[in-house]
């Protein structure tokens, strides 16, 4: 019985609160327990949201620098030092081709050679004309002979015996003229005897006067000029036949041979292109801006496809080629290795010039770049935090920067950063301004240390 | 009994007509599992398309204006475009297409598009090439398969390329196959590389050289010979064939008198394209990829059988060096995926026919459980009907329809019983019991498939994606209403005894508690008496669930959490092939160093094979650019591994971005968050777009952000001194032309290798183009015929003479300027758009929400004339809620229609009208409650949740009708329709529940809120059923008789209420005859505790 009393006390307070309160007020209190429950659930989740970890970063430390060196190649071909494209003076037929192409000549060497006949017959012909032009001026050079004096002066006495006699007998005529025991005509006829025989007394003692005086010296020296003419002759003859021999005129390479025997050659073309192989020289376009860097005598470095050469600056020439825009800057190859001839005329070479440029900046990797406002480059500097908002982390500030220089993957820019700045290196990209970041290493400043 | 017969009772009378259904069902349903292409996502429908106009050396804004706007404008004239983004890259114009939701005929959509693209182009200027348009499938491959060089050599890409084109071929012949890509294969070239001092001294230019080479490829017909006899095709033997007869091929110098072959002048030879535009690494080796798709109507598991098979004979045949690897099989998450939903889907089988068995005893559990395996062949016939191939989305559809289907069948077992054991015949009592329960079963059933039907005839992805879930549930609960009403009702029929003297232990008729009954009773009997308190009381407590909403973040889909995830890398935009390989290949060595990673492949310069329905393939030739699919051991349900990878990532990397992204579900979008603003002035969306990121990186979660204009191309500008240039013989046209033939080349004729064309390129040996700093360096070649002659003819002779080169810099400058990359618009506005990615298994709502309120709480303003849109999931899921809500006016006046007309009263309509609202609330509460966030499948949870409250609440409703005392307002008899209600209400409730067990359990993240509104929400709808709407009916029905006095004919009540509990409960007929008279007064009711001691 107790026990029924108390399940009924028991029910009816049970049932007095479920009355009470009825199903919506469980199912209230229900809702609201849930609700406690999850709230709190919920700002455990809230206090747990975790603030992410700034993004990792590596940096460059932002050093000054006055200038900046730029380094440029240029094309430029190796040639020889002396090229020449030899060819006979003359024209003719060739008789022998002493050399072929790739040898090697020392200087006077023969190397071919053009027929000579008709230079010896001309050399014969002229040889026997000034032997006779000899004989006569030698015989000029000796004057008249004894005989003809002799024969002169005897000539000139019976000439002298004449006259005398002619004077006699006019003597007499005139006495008998004077008697007049002879006409005047016979008289004049003896007058006229004697003068005749005195003209040509005159004119014997006159050639006797030439004989004894000798030969003109006029007749001689023009008799004289014509032998030296042949001889001249003949010395010409002389350097033709020379000429059909044609030698090095330096020591080098035969790199061309462009006739062969019989054939005829006129005076310009070429028989033969020599090329002096012991001293090769460089040709390189430079712009005007960059060859004005250049000097005679310094040294230069000239990159083949495979190999470094040194060089040294022979010229650089004072106008610009009008076809290229460059002056042509001349490198002497000094380098040991033409002696093994591992280079050779013609091969293509980068002349390396390295041009110091004023101008206040710094390296950064090209990474760091990120496109700014208006076409101006941008990089973010590492900044310490200013408020407590970042979460105590470095903030990445964004800087205006304007680049100056390229070269590979650095760029020398100048801007908005002051030095020792640290700037983001690598991976800009990925930042934006304001953001927090960790530096997590730090990577070269300038392409020299990379 | 013959009279009994009639229609309703056929299937009892005619057995064999039972069998034969039942073995019908049973052989449609089978047939239809073999028949049903298997996949394991819906496929959607191909609503993306991209247009693609390449335009040679032309910048951004150039492509902007006159390529992107002109076809951007035709294209704006077809409605059926949803949107139009486009990206104007230099030399490159993107015009992404998407369609409305509500396009289906999406090819005659394309045909249109392409023929205004064919409009827009006659307008382009010159230099600018033909468009490409291209559809772009949706969906994921079924099979990635990588040819693999093993060798630690460098790889000859002749050799795999043409390994992987015979897998390429194996793939294509397979039938069921859709299509393959390749990835990773690089262009094969035969690559003429001309010396230029050499060309130089010929006199000729490279574009001279690559027009003879194409010149002497004459790969056209040559005419006919016509014999008296024979007619024979003449050929001109001269195509290029081989390389030998390229490096053979004749040039002529310029003077005319030599002859030279091309190998003079240039070196010949087969290569791959470089820079390489794309490269595979497999498992770290280099490889080229095949990726196949499968046809949605094929099974995917048969089709995998047959392509391995053939695919492992041909590895057999490989030579050592090369081997096959797969990337990826779909076919094992399929399978995986369907083993799983099976085994849900019998857990969920066993779990409701274990509550039938405890809440009806083992028999009538037996035949409601026999309902389970016929409805869902009927099911599978249906969407063997519909063709809806058999997929995650339909299996869960069949499981959340498992809790559902039942409620006919345990209403239609228990009336039947029920009419039995009150002495009917068993063909009357079937009879009966479809005479009386037929319309409300098919009322209910109605306004379930009513609930569900939004969520089948959503337009969009999104739909696509989820529409099979309706169709499932609402195939079957209308074929578990066929069949309750025939098979069920009959078997019942047949096997239930006439009389209840049948054993009264629980497990013949279910557990029963008489006090738990009693006091049950006694709350209702409590609620009744003051209606109006009650309504206002039960309705305020789901209502308050309405808080619980406001309190939830927004989630569209939920991660996936299967074990792949994929990582996106980028370096910075000038970065080369080379470089993104080296730090790709030490991002793999890192991440296999975590034990839980097993393999890392990497798709560099391109999007990887989409592995996964939504991990979309939008990157193409930046070689800045890589992806990998990285597969864990074990599921990656906790998303730590990702964040911490992200950190480790981040740290060691620090030049790239590198985004670890979880597999997401749903449309695919391209960041969780995305915020677009547009604008006229670049410069000004650039500024507010750094101003925004800068705000939103420093926000918790915020791994990585990215602004499209914040994209840089390096350009280098190349400021020409035209006088100069012009003195050198040269134009501007000319320089842009030997630059691009040093750098890129010209492609003139191909050779053909057996079924392979190789194009023949003609380019400009250069010893060193990667450093820039060479471009200044790069020396132009004079056309050799411009040449004056010098004065010394020796130098006239040289073939060598320096003069036949000019140094780019003597001519120009060259500076490095950033070049806008990209000018991206969106239906047609200019737009900056940041994209924010955060850490994996966070929401996006958690990130945005704040970001949004701080912006407003610093007084973040736009300057008039740009506008912020929000994208990403966010306003996808708007997007998706308001094509599911556009179909709900229309069901809801269907349904609406539908109750009043059933119940012929707008104030009963009205009451299930509030019990579905309400029921929304208590889905409200209940995801706040297990603290998940609110998303796509909590609205598709909570639509379901209306359809079945709605159910419990008719059933409750058309009991109170069907009583005439009750219906006349009398509490009492109320109480006891509803006790007589109460057994159905909480056998279907806990049903319900026990079929969205396995889904609360196993369902993870994308199912458990759906589940979770589901079962949580219909428990709380039974007690609205059973308390909320019984009150209201007295409320809104008896209005005057509440107003008078609830209890003022005590009397009246007790004696008519005795008579309603003796009929309507068995059981509680035993408890007390007695106890009837007390408890219609309070004093009586306070002698029954004492009653029932005594009893005892």
């Amino acid at each position: 019985m107790t026990s029924h009393i108390r399940h009924l006390a028991t029910s009816r307070r049970v049932r007095r609160w479920a009355s009470l309160i009825g199903f919506p007020g469980l199912a209230l209190a229900a809702v609201a327990f849930a609700v406690a429950v999850r709230l709190s659930a919920a700002q455990e989740d809230a206090a747990k949201q975790k603030v992410e970890p700034p993004l990792p970063v590596e940096v460059a430390t932002v050093s000054y620098l006055d200038s900046y060196e730029v380094r440029r190649a240029y094309t430029g071909a190796v040639r020889a030092a002396r090229v020449t494209e030899l060819n006979f003076e003359r024209p003719g037929r060739v008789l022998a081709v002493l050399v072929d192409q790739g040898d090697e000549v020392e200087v006077g060497d023969e190397l071919a050679r053009l027929d000579q006949r008709h230079l010896l017959a001309a050399q014969r012909q002229v040889t026997a004309q000034k032997t006779a032009a000899e004989a006569i001026l030698k015989e000029l050079e000796q004057g008249p002979r004894e005989e003809l004096i002799v024969a002169q002066e005897a000539d000139v006495a019976r000439l002298s015996a004449e006259v005398a006699l002619a004077e006699l007998n006019l003597k007499r005529r005139q006495e008998l003229q004077d008697r007049s025991a002879i006409t005047q005509e016979e008289f004049d006829s003896v007058r006229y005897s004697l003068e005749a025989r005195e003209a040509a007394l005159a004119a014997a003692r006159a050639r006797l006067a030439e004989l004894i005086n000798g030969t003109r010296p006029e007749k001689i020296e023009a008799q004289q000029a014509v032998v030296q003419q042949l001889e001249a002759q003949l010395a010409e003859i002389g350097h033709n036949l020379e000429d059909t021999v044609l030698t090095a005129p330096f020591a080098g390479v035969v790199t061309a041979r462009y006739v062969d025997e019989g054939g005829l050659v006129g005076v310009s073309a070429p028989v033969f292109r020599l090329l002096e192989s012991d001293q090769l020289e460089a040709w390189v376009g430079v712009p005007v801006a960059a060859a004005s860097l250049l000097g005679k005598g310094d040294v230069a470095t000239l990159v083949t496809r495979d190999r470094e050469l040194k060089g040294e600056i022979a010229a650089v020439l004072p106008e610009v080629e009008a076809a290229t825009r460059t002056r042509r800057v001349v490198v002497r190859i000094t380098d040991r290795d033409i002696e093994a001839r591992r280079v050779v005329a013609g091969q293509t070479v980068r002349l390396t010039v390295h041009e110091r440029e004023a101008g206040r900046g710094f390296w950064l990797p090209t990474g760091a770049l990120v496109q700014g406002q208006r076409g101006l480059w941008n990089v973010y500097v590492v900044a310490e935090p200013e408020d407590s908002r970042a979460g105590g982390a470095a903030v990445a500030q964004r800087r205006d920067v304007e680049t100056l220089h390229t070269s590979g993957e650095w760029v020398y820019v100048r801007g908005t950063v002051s030095e020792g700045d640290r700037v983001v290196a690598t991976g800009a990209h990925r930042l934006t301004a304001g953001q927090r970041v960790e530096v997590i290493g730090v990577t070269a400043a300038s392409p020299e240390e990379s | 009994m013959n009279s009994q017969r009639s229609w309703a009772n056929l299937f009892y009378y005619d057995r064999r007509l039972t069998v034969l259904t039942v073995g019908l069902v049973v052989v449609m349903g089978l047939s239809a599992l073999k028949a049903l292409p298997r996949l394991e996502d819906p496929a959607l429908t191909d609503r993306f398309a991209s247009i693609t106009t390449l335009a040679p050396g032309k910048d951004a804004s150039f492509i902007e204006s006159l390529v992107t706007e002109k076809i951007e404008e035709e294209l704006r004239e077809i409605e059926e475009i949803k949107l139009l983004e486009s990206s104007s890259r230099s030399s490159i114009s993107i015009i992404i297409i998407e369609l409305a939701d509500d396009v289906t005929n999406v090819d005659e959509v394309w045909s249109r598009v392409r023929d205004k693209m064919n409009d827009a182009k006659v307008g382009f200027p010159q230099g600018v090439l033909d468009p490409d348009f291209n559809v772009e499938e949706a969906g994921a491959y079924a099979l990635v398969v990588g040819m693999v060089w093993e060798q630690d050599d460098t790889p000859s890409y002749a050799i795999l390329r043409r390994h992987a084109e015979a897998v390429e071929a194996i793939l294509r012949g397979s039938g069921g196959t859709e299509l393959v890509d390749m990835f990773g294969e690089p262009d094969e070239e035969i690559l003429v590389e001309i010396d230029p001092d050499r060309l130089a001294a010929l006199g000729m230019s490279v574009d001279q050289i690559a027009l003879r080479l194409a010149e002497s490829d004459a790969k056209i017909a040559a005419g006919q010979f016509r014999g008296d006899k024979d007619n024979l095709l003449l050929e001109i033997d001269s195509e290029l064939d081989s390389l030998g007869r390229i490096a053979n091929m004749p040039i002529q110098t310029a003077d005319g008198d030599r002859v030279l072959p091309l190998s003079a002048v240039a070196s010949v030879r087969k290569t791959i394209r470089t820079p390489a535009s794309s490269l595979a690494l497999v498992g770290g080796q280099p490889a080229v990829v095949a990726a196949a798709r499968v046809r949605p109507d094929y099974r995917v598991d048969l089709w995998s059988r047959e392509v391995k098979a053939r695919l492992g004979a041909y590895a057999a045949t490989l030579p050592p060096g090369l081997k096959l690897a797969y990337v990826f099989e779909q076919n094992q998450f399929v399978s995986a995926r369907m083993a799983d939903l099976a085994r849900n889907l019998i857990f969920a089988a066993a779990a409701v026919i274990a509550v039938m068995f405890v809440m009806m005893g083992w028999r009538s559990a037996l035949i409601v459980g026999l309902a389970l395996p016929l409805t869902a062949c009927l099911v599978l016939f249906g969407l063997h009907v519909l063709e809806i191939p058999i997929h995650q989305m339909s299996i869960t559809g069949l499981i959340i329809a498992l809790g559902l289907l039942i409620d006919n069948a345990i209403i239609v077992v228990d009336d039947v019983r029920e009419r039995m054991h009150e002495g009917l015949t068993p063909g009357s009592a079937v009879t009966r019991m479809v005479k009386h329960l037929a319309m409300p079963l098919f009322g209910s059933t109605l306004t379930t498939a009513l609930a569900f039907a939004p969520i089948a005839l959503m337009p969009g992805p999104a739909g696509e994606f989820v529409y099979a879930i309706a169709i499932s549930v609402i195939l079957a609960v209308f074929g578990s209403l066929a069949l309750s009403l025939t098979v069920v009702a009959a078997i019942t029929a047949m096997t239930s005894s006439q009389s209840p003297t049948g054993g009264q232990s629980w497990w013949q008729h279910g557990i029963s508690n008489r006090r738990l009954g009693r006091w049950y009773a006694m709350t209702l009997e409590q609620m009744f008496r003051r209606p109006i308190r009650s309504t206002l009381a039960t309705a305020a407590l789901p209502a308050l669930g309405f808080l619980g909403y406001t309190q939830l973040t927004e989630q569209f889909f939920p991660p996936e959490d299967r074990n792949q995830f994929h990582i996106e890398l980028e370096l910075p935009p000038h970065a080369s092939l080379e470089e993104t390989v080296r730090i790709v290949r030490a991002a793999r060595e890192r991440l296999l160093s975590n034990p839980r990673i097993e393999s890392v492949d990497w798709f560099l310069g391109e999007s990887a094979p989409s592995f996964y329905y939504n991990v979309i393939m939008r990157r193409d030739g930046s070689s800045q650019y890589a992806q990998a699919i990285i597969n864990t051991n074990g599921d990656l349900e906790d998303k730590t591994l990702l964040n911490e990878l992200q950190a480790e990532l981040d740290a060691a990397f620090p030049q790239s971005r590198v985004l670890v992204r979880q597999l997401e579900q749903g449309p695919p979008f391209k960041a969780p968050v995305e915020l677009r603003i547009y604008g006229p002035d670049l410069d000004r969306l650039h500024g507010l777009g750094e101003e925004i990121r800068g705000r939103l990186a420093n926000m918790p979660h915020v791994t990585h952000t990215l602004a499209d204009l914040a994209e840089t191309a390096p350009t280098l500008a190349l400021t020409v001194d035209e006088e100069q240039a012009r003195l050198a013989g040269l134009s501007h046209q000319s320089i842009a032309r030997q630059l691009n033939a040093a750098t890129e080349g010209t492609v003139g004729g191909s050779v053909i290798e057996a079924t392979e064309e190789l194009p023949v390129r003609t380019r400009i040996s250069a010893e060193k183009r990667g450093d820039w700093s060479d471009i200044a360096s790069l020396d132009l070649v004079r056309p050799g015929q411009d040449l004056p002659m010098d004065a010394d003819p020796a130098a006239a002779n040289d073939p060598y003479r320096p003069s036949a080169h000019v140094p780019l810099g003597a001519l120009a400058d060259v500076s490095l300027k950033p070049e806008r990359a990209n000018v991206p618009h969106r239906n047609g506005r200019r737009v900056n758009e940041v994209k924010v990615y955060i850490d994996a298994g966070v929401l996006p709502a958690n990130v945005l929400v704040p970001f949004l309120e701080d912006m407003e709480a610093d007084g973040f303003e736009l300057p008039p004339g740009y506008e912020m849109e929000i994208g990403g999931e966010s306003a996808e899921l708007d997007h998706a809620i308001a094509n599911l809500m556009s179909n709900v006016a229309p069901l809801l006046v269907i349904m609406i229609a539908a109750l009043v007309l059933s119940f012929h009263s707008f104030r009963m309509a009205a009451i299930i009208g509030v019990v579905g609202v309400l029921a929304i609330g208590v889905g409200g509460a209940m995801l706040f409650f297990f603290g998940h966030p609110f998303g796509f499948m909590a609205i598709v949870g909570a639509i379901g949740l209306v359809g079945v409250s709605i159910n419990d609440t008719i059933v409750v409703l058309a009991a109170i009708r069907e009583d005439a005392r009750a219906r006349g307002g009398d509490p009492l008899a109320v109480r006891d329709v509803v006790m007589k209600s109460s057994r159905h209400v909480i056998s279907t409730t806990l049903t319900t529940m026990a079929g969205f067990t396995p889904l609360l359990l196993f369902g993870g993240p994308f199912w458990e809120p759906l589940a979770v509104v589901i079962a949580g929400g219909v428990g709380a709808a039974t007690l609205l059923a059973l308390y909320f709407a019984p009150s209201a009916y007295l409320v809104v029905m008896c209005w005057r008789k509440c107003k008078d006095e609830p209890e003022a004919h005590p009397a009246e009540d007790e004696s008519r209420s005795r008579l309603d509990l003796d009929d309507s409960d068995r059981r509680q007929r035993l408890d007390e005859p007695r106890e009837r008279d007390e408890a219609a007064s309070e004093p009586a009711e306070i002698e029954r505790p004492h009653d029932l001691a005594t009893v005892r």
